[in-house]
C-alpha cells in the first residue's frame, strides 16, 4: 500500500532489490548523500595532505574527477569481456595507466601544479574512490550510467577537497587561492586574495593535526544535517501528546 | 555433473571445445582457438568451462596490459620534450634573477656537477660567461643542519666569490617558524648580499658570528648562514678543469 503525501511516499513492504536506481539519483548521491569524502570516508590520505591550500586541493580534485570518470567509462565499456576472477588486476592496470597518462600531461602542461601536488598525483591510483566506483557500478551498468555515477562521486570529492582546502588556507595562512595565477593559469589570478594579516592566523590549520580537526568538523556538520532530516522525516506524522 | 549438463544442452559444440581445452600449456594456442570461436558460444562456454575461463582470463589480462603499456610509453615519449623544455626554462628564469646584472644578459651557461661533503651530493654549479670571461656563478647547495631535510639553497655569486643573491630552492622548514627565512616572509636572505668569505664570520651572532638570526627559528637561520659559508668555501676550492659536466652522456 502506498501513501502519497506530496513530497513523501511511504511504501509498505520490502524495497525491490533489482529495481534500477534512476540515473539522476546516481549522480546526486555521489554529491551529497553518499559523498566519498564526508560519508564514505574514502581517499582520506590525499584529502588531508593536499588541502593545505585551495589551489592544490582544487587541482587534485580535478585530476581525480578526470581519472574516475574515464576509468568508470572504460571499465563499463569492457564489462562484458572482463571475467569476475581477474577483474581487480584489470581494474588496477587500467586505472594505473590512466593516472600515468594524466601525470605525464600535467607535468608537461601544468608544471607548477605538478610540483605542488608532488607524490599525491601518482597516488590517485590507490584512491579507493576510483576502485569503489569501478567495483560497485562500472562493472555492472552501461557506460552512460557509470559515467554519471563516477562524475557525481568525483565532483563530490573535488568539492570536499576545495572546501577543506579553502577553510584551512583561510584559517592557517590568511589568504585564499594563493598561487592560483601561477598554478592554474593567468585566468585564475583574479581570485587570489589576502584576507587578513599573517600574524593573526591559526597556524595549526595548515599543519597535519589541523587537517583532521577541520575534516572532523565538516563530517560532524554533515551528520548533524542528516540526523536532523531523518528525525524530521520520521516524526512527521507523530501525534503530539500533552506531555511533550 | 557439469559435463553432463553441457552435453545435454550443446551437444555439437562440447566435443569441439574439449580438444582445444586439452592443449592447456601454450597460451598462444588458446589465443588462436579463442579467436576462431564465434561470440555466442564463447559466452555460454565461459560460464560452464573452468579451463576456458582460465585461458580467457589470462589472455584478456595479457592483452589489456600490453595495450596499456603501449599507451604509457607513447604518452611518455610525447611529453618528454615538453617537460625538458619546461625544466630548462625554469632554470633560466631562476638564474636570471640571481645573477649580477652584467652577467645576466647574453651569457652562455655551463653546468657542472658538484659532489662535496660540505654542500651535498648532486649539486649543480653554473658558470655564466660572456666572451670566455666568467661573469658570475650560480650554485645549488644543501645542508642537513636545518630543521628538516632536504634544505637546498640556490645563490648567485660574483666573479670575486661574494654572494650576490641567495634564495631557497627546496625547503620543508616548519611553516610559520622556520619558513620566515623565505623571501615571501621577509628580507632575511638579503643580509647575505655582497659578503664574501673574508668579509664576515659565517655564523649567527648567538654563536659568535656576525649574522643576525630570527627569534624562534635559530636552527633554520643558522643553517642558512653556515650553509652559505660552506658554499663559499667549496666555490673557492673548486677547480673547473676537474669537474664533471651536468649533461647526460
Amino acid at each position: 500500500m502506498n501513501i502519497h503525501d506530496g513530497n513523501v511516499t511511504t511504501v509498505e513492504g520490502v524495497k525491490d532489490p533489482k529495481a534500477k536506481v534512476p540515473a539522476i539519483r546516481l549522480f546526486l548521491r555521489g554529491l551529497w548523500s553518499e559523498n566519498p569524502g564526508l560519508c564514505q570516508l574514502l581517499g582520506m590520505c590525499p584529502l588531508l595532505a593536499v588541502s593545505t591550500s585551495a589551489v592544490s586541493a582544487l587541482g587534485l580534485g580535478l585530476a581525480t574527477l578526470l581519472v574516475v570518470c574515464l576509468s568508470s567509462f572504460i571499465i563499463s565499456l569492457l564489462r562484458r569481456l572482463i571475467l569476475r576472477e581477474v577483474r581487480i588486476p584489470l581494474y588496477i592496470v587500467l586505472i594505473a595507466t590512466l593516472v600515468t597518462v594524466v601525470r605525464a600531461y600535467t607535468q608537461a602542461w601544468y608544471p607548477d601544479l605538478y610540483s605542488s601536488l608532488g607524490i599525491y598525483l601518482p597516488l590517485i591510483v590507490t584512491n579507493c574512490i576510483i576502485m569503489g566506483r569501478a567495483e560497485a557500478v562500472a562493472g555492472r551498468e552501461n557506460p552512460l550510467r557509470s559515467l554519471l555515477d563516477a562524475a557525481g562521486a568525483g565532483i563530490g570529492f573535488a568539492l570536499v577537497l576545495f572546501v577543506l582546502g579553502s577553510i584551512r588556507e583561510i584559517l592557517g595562512s590568511g589568504t585564499w587561492m594563493a598561487g592560483a595565477g601561477q598554478t592554474l593559469g593567468s585566468w585564475a589570478s583574479g581570485f587570489e586574495s589576502v584576507l587578513y594579516n599573517h600574524d593573526y592566523t591559526y597556524l595549526v590549520a595548515v599543519l597535519p593535526p589541523g587537517g583532521f580537526f577541520v575534516l572532523a568538523l565538516l563530517i560532524a556538520l554533515k551528520n548533524a544535517h542528516a540526523i536532523h532530516q531523518r528525525n524530521r522525516r520520521e516524526n512527521r506524522f507523530r501525534i503530539k501528546s500533552s506531555r511533550d | 555433473m557439469d559435463d553432463k549438463k553441457i552435453e545435454r544442452k550443446t551437444p555439437d559444440v562440447s566435443s569441439a571445445v574439449k580438444e582445444p581445452d586439452k592443449k592447456m600449456s601454450a597460451e598462444s594456442a588458446s589465443k588462436k582457438d579463442a579467436d576462431k570461436k564465434p561470440g555466442a558460444q564463447k559466452d555460454s562456454q565461459k560460464k560452464d568451462r573452468p579451463a576456458f575461463r582460465a585461458l580467457w582470463a589470462g589472455f584478456s589480462l595479457a592483452f589489456i596490459s600490453v595495450i596499456c603499456c603501449v599507451i604509457v610509453l607513447k604518452s611518455d615519449s610525447e611529453t618528454a620534450r615538453i617537460i625538458e623544455r619546461n625544466e630548462s626554462a625554469a632554470i633560466v628564469k631562476t638564474v636570471n634573477k640571481l645573477l649580477p646584472p652584467d652577467a645576466a644578459k647574453g651569457t652562455s651557461f655551463k653546468c657542472y656537477l658538484i659532489d662535496d661533503p660540505r654542500v651535498g651530493h648532486n649539486m649543480r654549479m653554473y658558470t655564466a660567461s660572456h666572451d670566455d670571461e666568467i661573469k658570475g656563478y650560480i650554485m645549488t647547495y644543501s645542508t642537513n643542519r636545518g630543521y628538516s631535510v632536504p634544505l637546498v639553497f640556490i645563490a648567485g655569486f660574483t666573479p670575486d666569490l661574494k654572494v650576490y643573491k641567495a634564495d631557497i630552492f627546496v625547503s620543508h622548514e616548519t611553516p610559520g617558524l622556520g619558513d620566515k627565512v623565505d623571501r615571501n616572509h621577509g628580507a632575511f636572505l638579503d643580509m647575505l648580499n655582497g659578503k664574501g668569505l673574508s668579509d664576515a664570520a659565517w655564523d649567527v651572532k648567538k654563536f659568535g658570528g656576525s649574522f643576525d638570526y630570527i627569534t624562534g627559528s635559530t636552527v633554520t637561520s643558522r643553517a642558512v648562514v653556515t650553509a652559505t659559508g660552506d658554499a663559499l668555501r667549496t666555490l673557492s676550492d673548486l677547480d673547473l678543469a676537474k669537474l664533471k659536466s651536468c649533461h647526460r652522456h
